[in-house]
């Protein structure tokens, strides 16, 4: 188990460590800042001197190297644009997006496993078709447009709920739907093959064969061996879910990362660029580490 | 005794071409064939079958509803926009933009996957290990995010996103089939070619490839409304295709202001993006149950 | 002594799309306590439906009609209820494959207590112990870890162990044995059967030994009933079988059996294919393939013989007249 463990910091810091690199990479790409900061008439000395300041006229290896060691210790830079410290700029936004992909997830989790499971032990009966169309139909559906249907149909036509910002409790609630109506498509379909497999197993026969009922059969024996790729499913979900939050926060108006991402991107603000992107896949690959730590848990077979 | 061989020489006779023709289309859902072939058709031959210039402004007809409702009119069936264009020749036109940005990404993101695929899982050892921790680190990022920052470096054209499309996408094709060639590696007849002194290319070329395009093909078919709903999201946020080209992600952000008064603005390119991806999903799923029951999910 | 399993005229009919599949068709037979019965028959021939016909476990569209009678009740009739309480405490099998039977994210242990759980009234404590008993009863070395295993812990042949643990448990009545051996290297195997002898002799059980090995049914069976199309063609007591068979497809079962001695460059195989159970002959069913074919044979035979003797075909019809 501990060659386990071992072997996946190894490999979750390796990648890490690419993704800096192309995040690095990517936020250098995007252009020159210095055009976005300076009014048009600004001279070439007047750029070469905010260059300096930023900066931005050392080599690229020496940037990258101080981008690196400095984040270690949690100093991201400061915003070109806001002139203020990234970190806490994305201090203020991160919660926000969190909330969003944390709720988003619960809510499908929610809806899709017990609907998934159902589906796999009444296979072909109406709710089992039912299901199977929810979950193509919701793997089809763009996010951001259903976030402006959901708008268009609950604010603006029947004036229920808010259709932007954060302030009210209720805000949340069609972001939210908007943003878990693909996972929940995606995990309902996984579980419910996923226990369909677990049912067909020798095992389940062998366990009927000794006279065990049928609800510890399908609720211990059968769930806990479908949990396993579920589980794993689930975690890679959280990486769709962090991009479908950025149009979400667009639609929504929600102040989270994913729009200062985009507005980021658009002025050129490279250290805020780097820094949300990074905590957002450090962020993701973490918790695919915690997921491949309890999935071992899970499955015997790995950790022995 | 010898088994009785009274049988065997009917098995070599193959049944006629109509009989594995209809075999082989067992189960094709028709509904989503149908509208996909729509989609076909709408994108190949937009110029032919729009029924206006996408980019014909009417400022009389500026914000006319569909054809079934009060004001509208057949003449503009799917109604027109705030500058008067006809919303179905831009539908139209929009299928067009997506098949070709569908198509050429996932073409171009399935050769750099099938390669570094290839690479990884043939050759093994470290360039393997390397090559999985990059697609880790691809597949870490947020795949918006990622398209975002990349067509803010390279500029909008259609040249651009479909390389920005591509770049986010090979890594999936990578892993797929780099778990195809160690599968496919321990197979006898690798090591037969081997031992037979063939050179490794060639093995790769000629037998694990084969092997490893049905999934490709499952993958990339599923994968095209992956990408229809990206470009249409990069365009959405602004950064994606500029106007006057026409994208349905673009219709939907020009149409955004007039959502309370016009809603077909942002209903009906939504719908249609819905329906091509739906109807893409379908069909691949079909087609991934007949050529690689081994991805199933039902 | 009483029959602890008495089976007539048993049927399982599996609609599929291609006809109804005659699985079983028309099976009778006892079983006493203390006894072995091998049944013996090539792959498709029915027995493992037969196996899961006595225990109930067949897909809901299955057609079943005849009696089973397990002291005193017909298991067709009674309800599910009923029938789950039989299985595991007073019938119980074991199967081909030990590799794929136990949950693989459960200990070996749990398992293990798990089954008396659900069919004993033991308390916690007892299971605990008895489960260690049970694992020792089958030979298995250091009993105590393999209690804290994991089934890809141990070796096939181990898992089998445990699996035949898990069936004599409780000390059943019956134990059915689908293929308990076909996986298994050949000195496995030898020591499983020797563990099935041990059963019969210690608890008392009746065994049903299914399988296609002929020798396995010579090292351990008291009787072998010959299963062919669903329907058993011959029956009888092990050593007459083997030194004089009756039935056209027993001889030539037998005469397929490879011998020391005899060169191996021809291996005899029967002539022709087993039937499409859905599409059965008339007659009976071995006729297509039988070297000894009559006119006669066109009408499904009768069993003729008695008691734990029998055969089915019209060669052994004791009432003919010179045909």
């Amino acid at each position: 188990m501990g060659r386990f463990i071992l072997r996946r910091l190894l490999q979750t810091a390796v990648t890490a460590l690419f993704v800096t690199m192309i995040v690095f990479a990517l936020a250098r790409l995007t252009g020159d800042p210095t055009v976005m900061l300076l009014p048009t008439e600004a001279t070439q000395a007047d750029r070469d001197f905010l260059k300096n300041q930023l900066g931005l006229d050392k080599s690229v290896p020496e940037q990258y190297f101080t981008f690196i060691s400095k984040a270690l210790s949690g100093d991201f830079g400061t915003s070109f644009r806001y002139r203020v410290p990234v970190r806490d700029l994305i201090a203020t936004r991160l919660p926000a997006t969190i909330e969003l992909a944390v709720l988003s997830m619960v809510l499908a989790t929610v809806i899709a496993l017990p609907l998934g499971i159902v589906s796999a032990l009444r296979r072909g009966s109406m709710i089992d078709r039912l299901a199977r169309w929810f979950a193509t139909l919701g793997l089809a559906t763009p996010t951001f447009w259903l976030g402006l249907m959901l708008i268009l149909f609950f604010a603006v036509t029947l004036n229920w709920l808010p259709a932007a910002g954060r302030e009210h409790w209720s805000s949340r609630i069609l972001p939210v739907i908007a943003l878990g109506w693909f996972s929940a498509a995606a995990i309902a379909r996984l579980t419910r093959s996923s226990m369909l497999d677990a049912m067909q197993s020798d095992f389940v026969r062998f366990e009927r064969l000794s006279g065990l009922p049928e609800f510890v059969i399908v609720l211990k024996h059968a769930l806990k061996n479908a949990a396993i790729p579920i589980v794993t499913y689930m975690a890679l979900q959280f990486g769709v879910l962090l991009s479908g939050a950025v149009v979400t926060e667009r639609v929504f108006a929600w102040p989270g990362i994913g729009s200062l991402v985009v507005d980021a991107i658009l002025e050129r603000d490279f250290p805020v660029v780097q820094a949300a992107v990074l905590v957002t896949a450090i962020l993701f690959l973490l918790i695919n580490l915690a997921t491949d730590l309890f999935y071992s848990w899970l499955d015997p077979r790995i950790r022995y | 005794m010898a088994v009785s061989t009274a049988g065997i020489e009917d098995a070599t006779e193959r049944p006629p071409f109509a009989a594995r023709l209809r075999e082989g289309l067992r189960g094709l859902p028709l509904l989503a064939t149908g509208f996909v072939a729509l989609f076909l058709i709408a994108a190949i031959f937009a110029p032919w079958v729009s029924p206006y210039d996408p980019a014909e402004a009417n400022f009389l007809a500026s914000l006319d509803p569909p054809f079934w409702q009060e004001k509208g009119t057949l003449a503009h069936l799917l109604g027109c926009d705030q500058l008067g264009r006809d919303i179905l020749a831009r539908v139209i036109h929009g299928a067009r933009l997506s098949l070709t940005v569908s198509i050429f990404a996932i073409g171009l993101a399935g050769a750099v996957g099938i390669v570094l695929g290839i690479a990884a899982g043939y050759v093994g050892g470290i360039l393997d290990a390397l090559i999985m921790r990059l697609v880790d680190a691809f597949l870490a990022l947020p795949f918006i995010l990622m398209a975002l920052g990349f067509v803010a470096a390279l500029g909008t054209s259609l040249t651009n996103i479909i390389i920005v499309m591509a770049i986010t996408n090979w890594a999936r094709y990578a892993r797929l089939v780099r778990g195809e060639v160690l599968t496919v590696k321990q197979r006898d007849f690798v090591a037969l070619a081997r031992v037979a002194g063939q050179p490794r290319w060639r093995i790769a070329w000629k037998h694990i490839l084969p092997n490893v395009m049905n999934s490709i093909i499952v993958l990339g078919t599923l994968d095209v409304g992956r990408v229809i709903i990206l470009e249409a999201s990069l365009s959405f946020l602004g950064l994606g295709m500029q106007p006057p080209e026409v994208s349905w992600g673009l219709m939907l952000a020009d149409g955004r202001a007039y959502m309370t008064t016009a809603w077909w603005l942002t209903t009906i390119p939504g719908l249609a993006i819905l329906l091509t991806v739906l109807s893409v999903n379908v069909l691949g799923d079909w087609l991934r149950d007949r050529l690689d029951p081994r991805q199933q999910m039902d | 002594m009483t029959a602890v399993l008495e089976v007539r005229d048993l049927r399982t009919h599996l609609p599929t799309r291609r006809g109804v599949v005659k699985a079983v068709d028309g099976v009778s037979f006892s079983i006493k306590a203390r006894e072995i019965v091998g049944i013996v028959g090539e792959s498709g021939c029915g027995k493992s439906t037969l196996c899961s016909t006595l225990v109930r476990l067949l897909p809901p569209q299955a057609q079943l009609s005849g009696k089973v009678m397990f002291k005193g009740q017909d298991l067709l009739t009674i309800d599910r209820d009923a029938m789950r309480a039989i299985r595991g405490r007073d019938i119980t099998m074991v199967l081909q494959n030990p590799m794929t039977a136990l949950d693989p994210v459960f200990t070996v242990g749990s398992q293990l207590r798990e089954v008396l759980r659900w069919n004993s009234g033991m308390s916690a404590g007892e299971r605990v112990r008895r489960a260690l008993e049970m694992l020792k009863s089958v030979r298995i070395p250091s009993p105590e870890e393999r209690l804290e295993n994991y089934p890809h812990q141990m070796s096939g042949g181990m898992k089998q162990r445990v699996l035949t643990a898990m069936a004599t448990a409780l000390k059943p009545a019956l134990l059915l044995a689908d293929e308990p051996t076909t996986a298994l290297d050949v000195t496995i195997q030898e020591q499983i059967l020797g563990l099935f002898a041990d059963i019969r002799d210690e608890l008392g059980t009746a065994i049903v030994l299914v399988t296609h090995d002929l020798g396995v049914v010579r090292r351990l069976c008291d009787r072998v009933l010959i299963m062919y199309a669903g329907r058993i063609v011959e029956s009888g007591a092990t050593e007459a079988i083997f030194t004089a068979p009756r039935h056209p497809y027993t001889q030539a079962l037998l005469a397929s059996i490879p011998r020391m001695g005899e060169g191996v460059s021809r291996l005899r195989a029967i002539e022709g294919q087993i039937p499409d159970l859905s599409n059965l002959p008339p007659g009976c069913a071995f006729a297509p393939r039988c070297p000894h074919r009559m006119r006669r044979c066109a009408e499904y035979p009768p069993v003729f013989g008695s008691g734990d003797t029998t055969v089915r075909c019209w060669l052994h019809d004791d009432k003919a007249d010179a045909a």
